[in-house]
């Protein structure tokens, strides 16, 4: 093989000469989403915009908690339905997830991550899950299991599993090793806790955790197959105490090469350049709206259609209004503590 | 005291109950069969049929086609869509936790004030409350009431194929806090359209979410307002039925029934 063999969308100068940049080339998926397939999703605020496409479209994707019956968009969103396949809310890490489907498994408790205020009582690893929280410790902790068999029906029953990789940085307890979602006083200042600890996720871990989490999850379901995505969102802090903007360029670089590992490594895993077509396409110009992280919903639009185009899945009719979606993004808190 | 009542089929058991007994004051009617007029026609206070077909029906019943909101002391809506149903729809679906029963079929779990904002979007989603809100738009100085489709006739319980839901929830035990959780609800909904909601009076219910069977036999359809009900028919309730709803509804016109304010 040599250069010559290449097809056009392997050379620079002949995407450059297209007004797209051959984007309806940038992916050849490894495997086919056929339409009846079971799909199911899961990751960063980014994720819900596939998520929620998927559900638009000839795709079966698999909801295990699904939003109750005339119960609108809004308040669906506020009690954590209609986001992913199951109400786990974001899962920005890999340690997250790794971490959530092992809970799935062994019908893990976590009782560290529970916190009390004001006689309710809060899942500190589904913050944004239940807007007053459960009336008792027992309710919360019934909600969790029923939870984590939903979770653990979801990998045993899915086809193909997407996965938006988010963030490197996390919290977690440093006597348990359990991880949260994000800071938990940003969460509330009632779930603060001495033995929060934060720590910056490296390559090595970042891929560590998701061998496990293939490994364990085909355990149970062998024919799953995975699709990798990384969220072209930048963070909205850093913990590390660094400047946002490398430190936003570092995870993301981490995060990429990660899943580019994972997807050489494994059979039956794939990568999905949403965060290349938002973030380096030449052409999009800018793919940022004023607050210069939240992504235009034209752009978003641009890439779920090379996604589903790439698939042969057929998306849904109507264009969303700009204001039709709004993602779920608790990370917006982190703003808040700074205040 | 003059009132305005639009609605859907539930409608049918009033206006027999109004000929039949003919309470003090005047009554009028604004009806269409299936969720209700909700394509009527309002322009300052004026409501017209939305269509030829609408205007024939309500002709062949013998009701009035043009109506001045202006005219009225009054206003109720009944049915078109409140109705427990919308709780029984997301109870089918949901465990709710903390309720004292068993979850054989493991449905996904919510909490109870999950449910409460289910209920309270459903039923504000209703045709329903989109009536009493153009209705409260309309006439800000009058009650607006808001009557719900009567519960599902007691014949259920020797039923299987429908109305599992409410089964369900006497077997249980849990049809008095279910029914509880609907009036709250609905209470709220209403209120925060400027509506005062009227619960099902409590004599014409049975095991706490049914109506009785002598409320709710030999119904008539509101195509003709003469025909029965087929037997099976659970859902619409009768003439005897409707006179103790125009009767609690007059209570609470005389009992003050103050035009609402929207929250």
């Amino acid at each position: 093989m040599s250069y010559t063999d290449l097809p056009d969308r392997s050379f620079w100068k002949r995407c450059r000469s297209r007004p797209d940049f051959r984007f309806g080339e940038i992916w050849q998926p490894a495997f086919a989403i056929d339409p009846g397939m079971p799909v199911s999703t899961a990751g960063s605020c980014f994720a819900q915009h596939i998520g929620r496409e998927l559900r638009a479209s000839d795709a079966a994707f698999v909801d295990m908690e699904p939003t109750p019956p005339g119960m609108s968009g809004a308040t669906a969103a506020r009690f954590g339905f209609g986001l992913y396949s199951a109400r786990y809310g974001n899962v920005y890490t890999t340690a997250q997830l790794l971490q959530l489907a092992g809970d799935a498994f062994a019908a893990r408790l976590r009782p560290e991550t529970f916190f009390e205020k004001d006689g309710a009582w809060f899942d500190g690893l589904r913050p944004r899950i239940e807007p007053g929280g459960y009336a008792t410790r027992d309710l919360l902790e019934a909600a969790r299991l029923s939870h984590l068999r939903k979770v653990r029906q979801m990998f045993e029953n899915s086809a193909v599993f997407i996965f938006t990789l988010g963030l490197t940085e996390r919290w977690e307890d440093g006597e348990t090793g359990s991880v949260f979602p994000l800071f938990p006083g940003a969460v509330d200042g009632a779930f603060a806790r001495p033995a929060h600890r934060f720590h910056n996720a490296r390559v090595t871990e970042v891929i560590a955790e998701l061998d496990r989490f293939i490994t364990l999850v085909r355990g149970h379901n062998p024919e799953l197959r995975f699709l990798f995505t990384v969220s072209p969102v930048p963070l909205v802090a850093t913990a590390t105490g660094g400047h946002v903007l490398p430190a936003t360029v570092g995870a993301k670089a981490v995060l990429r090469t990660a899943a580019g590992e994972v997807q050489a490594c494994h059979k039956g895993c794939d990568y999905f350049p949403a965060y290349e077509i938002v973030t380096a396409s030449p052409f999009c110009g800018d793919a940022f709206e004023a607050d210069r992280r939240s992504v235009k919903p034209e752009v978003v639009r641009r890439v779920i259609r090379v996604f589903l185009t790439a698939q042969g899945l057929t998306p849904c009719c109507a264009e969303p209004g700009p204001d039709a979606f709004d993602a779920v993004c608790e990370e917006i808190l982190l703003d808040a503590v700074r205040r | 005291m003059k009132i305005c009542v639009f609605g859907n089929s539930h409608t049918a058991c009033l206006i027999e109950a109004w000929r039949a007994v003919r309470l003090g004051g005047e009554m009028d009617f604004f009806v269409q069969a299936g969720t209700g007029p909700a394509g009527m026609q309002l322009a300052d206070g004026r409501i017209e049929p939305e269509s030829a077909r609408h205007r024939a029906f309500l002709e062949r019943l013998g009701l009035p086609v043009r109506l001045d909101l202006t005219h009225y002391d009054a206003l109720a809506v009944v049915g078109c869509g409140i109705s427990k149903f919308r709780l029984t729809d997301v109870l089918n679906c949901c465990h709710v936790l903390g309720w004292p029963c068993p979850n054989p079929s493991d449905l996904p779990v919510i909490t109870e004030p999950c449910l409460r904002a289910a209920l309270s979007d459903a039923l504000a989603g209703t045709t329903g409350a989109s009536l009493v809100r153009r209705l409260r738009a309309a006439r800000a100085d009058v009650p607006v009431f808001a009557i719900p489709q009567p519960a599902p006739s007691e014949r259920l319980l020797k039923m299987r194929c429908t109305g599992g839901g409410f089964r369900r929830l006497i077997r249980q035990g849990l049809a008095l806090h279910a029914a509880e959780v609907f009036r709250q609800v609905a209470r709220a909904v209403c209120s925060a359209e400027g509506a005062v909601f009227l619960p099902q009076p409590d004599a014409t219910m049975t095991h706490g979410i049914l109506t009785t069977g002598s409320f709710s036999t030999a119904a008539t359809r509101l195509v003709d307002l003469k025909t029965p009900h087929p037997d099976q028919d659970i859902l619409h309730a009768n003439g005897a039925y409707g006179a103790v709803v125009l009767e609690a509804l007059q209570a609470a016109l005389r009992q003050g029934g103050k035009p609402c304010i929207p929250r």
